[in-house]
């Protein structure tokens, strides 16, 4: 019977044998020498991949090892992963990010941010409803924009981003 | 010489000039810390500044900008897991856990100490060895550039984690990225799938931040801790941490060395010095295990090394007239403009100016100190900030940072990506840092090996090219040792366990 551990690097292996699959046949494209050095790493990929699903089939032990080493690493892992809650949040965190670098150029960098960031904080403060909960992100969210204004927009001379708004 | 040295040594103490340079150090150390805005940034957007100074001034500015960027990205790295800088990736290595460990004060001074030192001791090769060290860099060719990326590649072992598999997988995986755009040798483009964007290749920045900062932000979240750190303070420690850093004098002085090497080298920087220096210490070190685990002389060789390529990375262009590195480039526009032309005339027409610079940059260190010491009581504050503040704030930055590299916004669907893909990397073992040092070296690997392979069209064969140059030698033997030296000190330490159970 498999570890949880081992099944997890089969399914690594998995992946990687279908990145290199893919790489492999995109190369086809390339003449020399350009495809040289692509068929270097992607024969290197390979030799990886196919070595991590032979440990993760027979090589039982090493995963063992893995778990000594893992419990005397760092103490300071304060991540539960079995939360209801803190698996929410990390996904909440995943979605938003997606969406507000695809905002963006859609509305617009300053608009955009500002909602972004006080409705981030809100959100991570515990959807609190009082004053001072709305209050306090609002100020944060000005006080970042009007930095990046300054430091990236007056300073550097970068476009911001635009969009419908700005 | 030596009177120039003196003269140049009397213009950078002069209170108008210290003036600039600690304004400079201030903006150098913001730049720097800010992920995506990076030193040749910084200098860039200076030199139309120095037109109206007077040469001295001017260049003055542009060198203490320079250093104190380099040193600005160990802030981040070390509070928050988030390079300023690539030259900082090595940095996270211990500083982060030494700010878990509730001694950001420590790691903040150690970097700011080391910094300094390899700063200073980058300097003094420039000031007194740089002829003969640029004759050197130049006989650095494609073959010797190839065996440096596979030398610097030895390093997964040192961060890999649990398993030297899964980091060989991830350099691996750097490689590929390094591949995407189009190819420098033959101009065919490669796995850019017709966006445009991608022909000029993965940014390493917004790779970068991607890598360090969203798993970092997601992590955070996961984090059930109102603040990322404690912070312990306690009276003297500032004292000391910076008198620590001298305690292991042969891993300071071997760091800068091997920055202020790999710095002079045309294409390799901070960046592939530090993590060498870190393979370096780690491997010499009596307790290995304990780097990566928050061991102060982590940062120490990381910082030294990446501040020692400041001087020596301006080498090959104030001797030559080469310009190693980007900021190197944007150095010899400020050069130019001040009608000063790099190059052995520079040293004989205008050797006031020249050594003034030079010398500068040892003052802008010392300068750079004395600031950070001050500075540091401020950035540790970050630390004071509830996760549920720095996570928006810092993911704006990070993509307005990843924006900024080249006003594009597929670096910033490249950085996010990159993010993403990390975490769940992370999650199943595979660390992003020999990810990272595959897309730094990929691209050195890759142009050295097909040059060499182009080369062998027109004279010497792969094995003579490879095999048998002087410099080439040197670098498969570091290479073999760097390889088996581990597999050597395990094997003793077992026969010595061995023995004592026996």
């Amino acid at each position: 019977m498999l570890l949880k551990e081992q099944w997890r690097d089969v399914g690594v292996s998995g992946v990687l044998l279908g990145i290199t699959l893919m790489f492999y046949i995109w190369t086809q494209d390339l003449t020399n020498p350009s495809d040289i050095f692509p068929k270097l790493v992607i024969a290197l990929l390979l030799i990886f991949s196919l070595a991590l699903l032979f440990k993760a089939l027979f090589i039982k032990r090493a995963y063992y090892k893995e778990r000594e080493y893992e419990a005397s690493e760092v103490e300071d892992e304060e991540v539960d992963d079995n939360t209801e809650k803190v698996t929410g949040r990390k996904w909440a965190a995943i979605v938003v990010l997606i969406a507000f670098v695809y905002l963006i150029p859609v509305i617009g960098f300053y608009s955009v941010s500002f909602v972004f960031v006080t409705a981030f904080i809100w959100y991570l403060e515990g959807m609190k409803k009082s004053m001072m909960a709305f209050l306090r992100p609002v100020i944060t969210a000005a006080g970042a924009l009007i930095f990046i204004y300054f430091v990236f927009d007056e300073f550097l001379n970068i476009p911001i981003p635009d969009g419908i708004f700005f | 010489m030596g009177a120039d040295i003196l003269t140049g040594l009397l213009t950078s103490l002069q209170p108008g000039n210290l003036m600039i340079m600690a304004l400079a150090i201030i903006g150098g150390i913001v730049i720097g810390s800010l992920p995506g805005l990076s030193a040749t940034m910084g200098v860039a957007l200076l030199v139309p500044l120095t037109f109206g100074m007077d040469p001295a001034s001017g260049l003055l500015m542009l060198g203490a900008l320079y250093t104190a960027a380099m040193f600005g990205g160990a802030n981040s790295a070390i509070l928050l897991n988030t390079p300023g800088t690539p030259a900082n990736v090595a940095t996270t290595f211990d500083g982060y856990p030494m700010t878990k460990k509730g001694q950001a004060i420590k790691a903040l001074v150690t970097a700011l100490t080391s910094s300094v030192i390899g700063g200073i001791i980058g300097t003094l090769f420039l000031l007194f060895l740089a002829q003969m060290l640029a004759e050197f860099a130049l006989r650095f060719g494609p073959p010797e550039n190839f065996w440096l990326a596979v030398f610097g590649l030895t390093i997964i072992g040192s961060l890999a984690g649990n398993s030297i598999l899964k980091g060989m997988i991830g350099a691996t995986l750097g490689l590929l990225l390094a591949l995407i755009g189009i190819d420098s040798v033959s101009g065919q483009a490669r796995f850019t799938f017709g966006i445009g964007d991608l022909n000029q290749g993965i940014e390493l920045i917004p790779a970068m931040i991607g890598f360090f900062t969203i798993p970092q932000l997601i992590h955070l979240i996961e984090s059930n801790s109102k603040y990322v750190s404690r912070i312990d303070e306690k009276k003297g420690m500032y004292k000391e941490a910076f008198v620590n850093v001298f305690k292991r004098p042969i891993t300071l002085i071997r760091s800068s060395l091997i920055g202020t090497f790999v710095g002079m080298l045309p294409g390799a920087g901070g960046n592939v010095a530090s993590f060498v220096a870190y393979n370096e210490t780690k491997r010499f070190a009596k307790d290995p295990k304990e780097y990566g685990k928050g061991n102060s002389y982590g940062v120490v060789t990381s910082e030294s090394a990446n501040n020692a390529t400041v001087s020596s990375s301006l080498i090959p262009l104030l001797t030559l007239g080469i310009p190693g590195s980007p900021v190197a480039a944007v150095l010899l526009g400020g050069l130019l403009i001040h009608g000063l032309r790099p190059g052995a005339e520079l040293f004989q027409a205008s050797g006031d100016v020249a050594y003034t610079f030079i010398v500068g940059l040892i003052v802008a260190n010392i300068l750079l100190l004395i600031i950070g010491l001050i500075g540091t009581r401020f950035f540790v504050r970050a630390l004071n900030v509830p996760i549920s503040y720095l996570v928006p704030v810092i993911a704006v930055l990070a993509v307005m940072g990843s924006y900024a590299i080249r006003n594009s916004f597929v670096d910033v669907y490249i950085m996010l990506a990159c993010g993403i893909v990390g975490y769940f990397l992370i999650k199943v073992g595979i660390h992003v840092a020999p990810i990272v040092l595959g897309l730094i070296l990929g691209v050195i690997a890759e142009q050295g090996f097909v040059s060499s392979v182009i080369e062998t069209g027109t004279g010497d064969n792969l094995f003579t090219l490879f095999f048998t140059r002087p410099i080439t030698v040197i670098l498969i033997i570091l290479t073999v040792l760097s390889l088996f030296t581990p597999l050597w000190v395990a094997y003793q330490q077992r026969k010595a366990r061995g023995t004592d159970e026996s």
